[in-house]
């Protein structure tokens, strides 16, 4: 595992090229773009404020900065550093802006959800759709690109309309009977639309493309409902993560129940393997660890080294007594991430802000949990494999793969905190973000895998 | 005494005193009657008894006192003191032994009294310790009536508190109810009132929206707009076409295709999945009807109803699985067929493993529970039974086991030339099986032979010294059969062996390729050998029959026959002959003959056996 240098960075805002070759990053009111492999500066564009939001076009041709405070998104184009954009909304003000699947349009939402302004960067053609909804997630993409799903509200009722990415016609609207809708989300298939009802109330509903009502999920009544949800890649099961910290998977045949999962303080079964995120002695076993050593031993000495120990059978989790009175309570399962495969599900209970649970969906069962010492911040799957990479805030990131876990030390001065991270689509490199400072992390290669993770005492 | 006046109070234990004092006295003087019953009547009086008593006769009032008495006398119903008058001017004289009657009468009258009054007191005593005893008892019972009573208004004071108490708290919880009522309602109010309030913001919300969007639109703000140095091309390359009615229609239809497509996908694999099924499933039944035919063929054997119409379904299943092709033509018949079917066999096996945990249940039940008296009856005989043929068997073993010695020192040894044709029918075909193994055996045993003759040669020059100690010898046994020991007989059979192979050369040489069935047959045919040769080691008496026997049967076939036997010899050897001469006339003859020889061998040795003393 080798570590780049590391660059600037301001607002967490760093983000990988669609087609994978460049890397766009945020300075200020910068934006700088590098190329992925040998990271030099490519181009180096200036906004008119500091920039708020980047987001590339599919076809990684353009990226756009939105700068919400002055209500202004600024697109580049790769091919022609010449060529610029710029969108004003003006005093409808700016919430947020998102591109078009298409690459050509972009979707501003103004400020009070006023209305969404479709710009196209073909014609001179402005659209608008009204009534959004002020949601969680309100917009929703086909995977294909084909079709976009909007929650709307009107006459205090929850509508959604789907349109045809194409042309921006409104294929199908229809109310959904939710009290106060709070997200939407499409299947990987484009074919079933997911719609979840607000955290008061358990409801999850599932329409066909066509508008139709194919099944109501509700697990239980009168206490806090749906937190998470996510699709597996293969749209086979729609994980539900609720405040009663289980997560539930429904099938896409009945859009029955088949299993839930609970989070349990305590990990009894003996066949599930807990690792535990421990101290370690920095003299102690340098070379266990895949980075070069002079690099680890430039390491500030503050920051101790970490490992992974397999406890036994019955484990006990760190458990966080959730405050009653305050809003958002620290309970429920926050966080729910498929493995590109399907084989893996992995789960964050906030209640437990530790551990990160990881279920064999083969199998429906706990396959291993990972304790860290500090809580979580954000985990996320390798987009080729089953690998699981976490970061904790702290100056380590951890990866786990079904073959065992590592903990790897940021190389760097300072303090490098990582609060985020992002694959690369070949699942070769990663970014590490944190509060002003960027790296690339390379794995190795497919070959040296095997040695990276080779752990002695791993399961099999 | 003593023990009672402690009893008594102290007034009354003064005067039982008093009492004492004067009853002793009183005894001791017989005079003083009167002043007893004086005393016993009054206690005051017994103060100046003696003064009364000196008082009471003095010489003056003689006439006076004895009238007195006589009065007193008569009154209490005793006969007058005098005499009975003639004349009624007489003077009545004092009659002295109506005067000892009475004070005779007295006496025992006073001495009964006493009695009676010891007895009394003693009652009395009695008496008084009782009630006082009752006393305590009263009293304590009493006391106890008075706890409890306190006791009783003590719970009772208690229900009243608790009670109270329960009254208040069903008073409060009829409070936290109308409570919990009031609250219940207050939300559902202030539910409904935040719903209701909600949809007004709403509303007005939405107003307001719409007419910031109004203003926001109406001002033609300069500031909404955007510049682009130029249009780029759309990225599939194609122009953006005019939204008109077709576009509407092919939107709908691409949506209804991407729709369908998904649907056939799913179908496809539902298809692919229920193809994969179905041969599980048809593989299953065919795996099922060959596991479970086999075992309903011995169901049917015992004409079980059940198994047996089973029987016929599997093989009808068998003939549809034979149209298989057909399957594959329409589903819903045949899947219903198919999942008939399936349950049908899985029924059957079901059943089936269900009987087989029966009997394993059975099995076990007899195994731990030894409770039933029948059935470990049953097993008790069933041991005993196993433990003789084990028994049996073990000896069958040995002889076979001395027979195979006997054959290797001795071929040519008359028993078993007389059990050579002993074998029975059905045992032919493993006889057959052992037969190379025999022949090996045969080697060996030529082998041997060659070494005996040799032997033989040797021997044969001490034959006749032999032979003149053997005559000397055979006296001798038949003088003392009992001391006969063992080795000599060995020595016995080697030599008869030898001096038979020496002398019916021929005989040997022709009988050699029966010989070797003969012995397998003494092998399996355990029942004929067993019988004769089991007597040789158990008994002196049956070991020494035999090997005279086998003597005088050899001595007979070689004719040396120098010493006359005594009176019971000859009848088995007679026999012996003759079975000889029988067996060997059936030789040649048919296994049937071979077989009847060898039972009547069998039935002869069983007689001869009889025969023995």
């Amino acid at each position: 595992m080798n570590f780049s240098e590391v660059f600037k960075l301001s607002s967490l805002l760093c983000k990988f090229s669609p087609d994978g070759k460049y890397l766009a990053s945020c300075v200020q009111y910068r934006l700088v773009i590098r190329d992925v492999n040998t990271l030099q500066i490519l181009q180096l564009y200036t906004c008119l404020d500091q920039i708020q939001h980047i987001e590339w076009s599919a076809d990684s041709l353009f990226i756009l900065c939105a700068m919400y405070k002055r209500g202004l998104v600024q697109v580049w184009s790769l091919e022609q550093p010449e060529w610029h954009c710029r969108i004003d909304e003006g005093s409808a003000g700016l919430v947020a802006s998102c591109w078009s699947p298409d690459g050509r349009h972009i979707l501003n939402t103004t400020e009070f959800h006023l209305r969404i302004t479709v710009w196209s960067l073909c014609t001179k053609s402005v659209s608008y759709i009204k009534y959004p909804k002020a949601c969680q997630q309100g917009i929703a993409f086909t995977r294909d690109g084909r079709y976009m799903a909007l929650a709307e509200r009107r006459d205090c009722k929850d509508h959604v309309s789907i349109f045809v990415c194409s042309d921006w016609q409104l294929l199908r609207h229809f109310d959904t009977e939710t009290q106060d809708l709070a997200g939407i989300e499409w299947a990987p298939n484009g074919c079933v639309l997911a719609v979840w009802d607000t955290c008061l109330e358990y409801k999850v509903l599932l329409y066909s493309l066509d508008g139709r009502l194919l099944s109501a999920y509700c697990a239980y009544e009168w206490s806090l409902g749906v937190k998470s949800v996510a699709w597996s890649p293969s749209s086979q099961f729609l994980a539900v993560g609720s405040y009663d910290g289980k997560v539930r998977i429904l099938n896409h045949v009945t859009w029955k129940m088949i299993t839930e999962f609970g989070h349990p303080a305590t990990v009894n079964n003996p066949k599930t393997v807990v690792y535990k995120e421990a101290e370690k002695n920095p003299q102690l076993a340098l070379g266990r660890l895949a980075f070069p050593a002079p690099r680890a031993a430039a390491s500030p000495a503050s920051n101790t080294e970490s490992k992974y120990e397999i406890a036994s059978a019955p484990v006990s989790l760190q458990t966080l007594k959730p405050i009653a009175d305050r809003a958002n309570p620290k309970i429920g399962v926050g966080a729910l991430a498929f493995s590109p495969d399907n084989y893996f599900l992995a789960t964050r209970s906030d209640s437990v802000p530790n551990a990160v649970w990881i279920w064999d969906i083969q199998k429906l069962r706990l396959f291993v949990v990972l304790e860290q010492l500090s809580p979580v911040r954000s985990f996320q799957w390798d987009p080729q494999q089953p690998r699981l990479a976490i970061c904790t805030g702290g100056s380590k990131v951890y990866l786990w793969s079904p073959a065992g876990c590592l903990s790897v030390q940021v190389p760097g001065e300072g303090d490098f905190q990582v609060l985020s991270l992002c694959w690369h689509f070949s699942g070769d490199s990663m970014a590490l973000l944190s509060k002003d400072h960027f790296c690339l992390c390379f794995l190795e290669t497919e070959e040296r895998v095997g040695t990276a993770f080779g752990r002695p005492g791993d399961h099999t | 005494m003593g023990e009672w006046m402690t009893v008594t109070d102290p007034d009354l234990s003064s005067e039982s005193k008093n009492i004492c004092q004067y009853t002793s006295e009183t005894k001791m003087s017989p005079s003083s009657l009167y002043s007893q019953q004086v005393l016993c009547s009054s206690i005051p009086l017994s103060k100046n008894v003696h003064s009364f008593f000196s008082a009471f006769c003095t010489e003056e009032n003689i006439e006076q006192s004895i009238s007195y008495l006589d009065q007193e006398l008569t009154t209490f119903g005793f006969p007058s003191l005098y005499e009975e008058s003639k004349g009624k001017d007489t003077k009545r004289e004092l009659n002295i032994v109506a005067v000892l009657n009475c004070m005779n009468e007295l006496l025992v009258l006073q001495r009964k009294n006493l009695l009676a009054q010891e007895n009394v007191e003693t009652q009395n005593l009695k008496l008084g310790s009782d009630m006082d005893h009752l006393q305590n008892c009263y009293a304590k019972l009493k006391e106890q009536l008075e706890t409890s009573r306190r006791e009783m208004i003590g719970l009772q004071e208690r229900d009243r508190q608790l009670q109270c108490k329960n009254r208040n708290l069903h008073q409060l919880l009829k409070n936290e109810k109308d409570e919990v009522q009031k609250l219940q309602n207050i939300i559902a109010s202030r539910a409904t009132q935040y719903n209701h309030d909600m949809k007004r913001k709403e509303r007005e919300y939405n107003k307001l929206k719409e007419r910031l969007h109004q203003l926001v639109m109406n001002k033609k703000d300069k500031k909404i707009a955007m510049e682009v140095l130029n249009y780029v091309g759309r990225a599939d390359g194609k122009r953006g076409s005019w939204r008109t009615g077709k576009t509407e229609a092919r939107n709908e239809d691409e949506m209804y295709k991407i729709l369908l497509n998904d649907y056939e996908y799913r179908q496809k694999q539902i298809l692919m999945e229920n193809a994969e099924l179905k041969k599980v499933l048809q593989q299953m039944k065919k795996e099922m009807i060959s596991l479970l035919s086999p075992q309903k063929q011995k169901p049917r054997e015992r004409a079980d109803d059940s198994t047996g119409t089973v029987l016929s379904d599997a093989e009808e299943d068998a003939g549809e699985l034979s149209r298989e092709s057909l399957w594959d033509l329409s589903c819903e018949t045949v899947r219903e067929q198919l999942t008939n079917s399936i349950r049908k066999q899985w029924r059957i096996l079901k059943s089936h493993v269900e009987k087989l945990d029966n009997q394993v249940s059975k099995v076990h039940l007899e195994g731990f529970n030894d409770e039933d008296v029948i059935s470990r009856q049953d097993h008790e005989q069933e041991t005993e039974k196993l433990e003789l043929e084990i028994q049996q068997c073990k000896e069958m073993i040995k002889t076979q086991q001395q027979l195979l010695q006997q054959l290797a020192t001795a071929c040519d040894d008359d028993t078993t030339s007389l059990l050579r044709d002993c074998y029975l029918l059905e045992e032919k075909e493993r006889l057959k099986e052992e037969w190379s193994l025999f022949k090996e055996q045969k080697k060996n045993f030529e082998k041997e032979r060659r070494s005996f003759t040799d032997a033989a040669i040797r021997l044969g020059l001490e034959r006749k010294a032999f032979e003149e100690e053997r005559a000397s010898w055979l006296k001798q046994q038949f003088l003392n059969m009992t001391t006969f020991d063992h080795q000599n007989s060995e020595n016995m059979k080697l030599f008869s062996a030898f001096s038979g192979s020496s002398d019916r050369d021929s005989l040997t040489v022709h009988s050699r390729p029966r010989q070797k069935k003969p012995h397998g047959v003494s092998n399996g045919s355990p029942v004929c050998t067993s019988k004769l040769t089991k007597s040789l080691p158990a008994s002196p008496s049956t070991s020494d029959f035999c090997q005279t026997r086998s003597c005088a049967s050899e001595h007979s076939s070689i004719n040396v026959l120098n010493i006359t036997p005594e009176e019971p010899k000859p009848n088995p050897v007679g026999r012996e002959g003759t079975n000889q001469k029988w067996s060997m006339a059936s030789r040649p003859g048919s296994q049937e003959g071979c077989y009847s020889g060898c039972s009547s061998t069998y039935r002869n040795s069983h007689v001869e056996k009889d025969d023995l003393p």
